[in-house]
């Protein structure tokens, strides 16, 4: 699992790789939720590279939505390969979130 | 009546979540070759991960020396997946299913894991270590796709 950031104006945008599961969601989490305390408001999330997510890295997303959420802040995921895509769904995570196709699609949801 | 029961594999693992990847790789070659299409194939490999992470984390926290061992096997129409384990037990089936919108709302942990293998599997059951054995066993069962 690898995440690096990149800030495009105002917003950070995190890109995600490899696979958030046990082994790896405490880690996803402190990066994530990392860049919240940090003051990061809006962020997208590139999900074009990632391979596999399971319950708890579906919840390290929810962690930070909800962190968002208090802080005034918004969130947007893109890029997410069906197989990450069904999952979402099946969980019901997806109408949690604003999930989109593109970057630019991100981007704009932000704005 | 005869039962006709087809094994397809069995694994053993360390309980321990840093190996859970060739449970994945195993439990997924299983799944496609019964002929789950890749969508459903991901989905099982999902429910076992979600079990097993939940015996590692609970074999991690009493005792790093516990095993997780994964069958395979295709009874009736039935893809059958048994995880045995000889941590403490714990029926991951007393774990109530989380409303979704009051999960969001109230951020408990807990809860999730054992929703998506509720939502994938057709049928789980849960068989606490009997004393003879020492294992616990968790069975869970998806009737195959119709060829």
């Amino acid at each position: 699992m690898k995440i690096t950031s990149t800030m495009m104006e105002d917003i950070l945008l995190l890109a995600i790789e490899g696979r958030v599961d046990t082994n790896t969601a405490t880690e996803a989490e402190e990066a994530i939720i990392g860049t919240i305390d940090n003051g990061a408001a809006r962020i997208a999330i590139d999900f074009s590279g990632l391979d596999y997510v399971s319950s708890a890295g579906l919840r390290v997303f929810l962690l930070a939505a909800k962190k968002l959420k208090k802080t005034g802040g918004q969130m947007s995921l893109f890029g997410m390969k069906p197989i990450i895509k069904e999952v979402f769904d099946m969980s019901g995570f997806s109408a949690l979130f604003t999930i989109v196709n593109t970057r630019d699609e991100a981007l704009t949801a932000l704005k | 009546m005869s039962q006709h029961k087809y094994i397809i594999g069995t694994l053993s693992v360390p309980a321990m979540t840093d190996v859970l990847w060739e449970v994945r790789e195993f439990v997924s070659n299983c799944a496609a070759k019964s002929g789950f299409d890749e969508q459903q194939t991901n989905y099982i490999v999902l429910a076992v991960d979600e079990i097993c992470a939940n015996i590692a984390r609970h074999a991690k926290e009493k005792n790093a020396s516990k095993e997780i061992i994964v069958s395979v096997s295709v009874e009736e129409s039935q893809f059958v997946v048994t995880i045995e384990d000889n941590a403490l037990p714990f029926n991951p089936l007393d774990v109530p299913s989380p409303n979704m919108v009051d999960y969001f709302r109230t951020f408990r942990n807990g809860g999730l894991g054992i929703h998506i293998v509720r939502t994938v599997m057709d049928n789980i059951l849960y068989t606490p270590s009997a004393s003879h054995s020492g294992y616990n066993a968790l069975t869970l069962r998806k009737r195959l796709p119709v060829a």
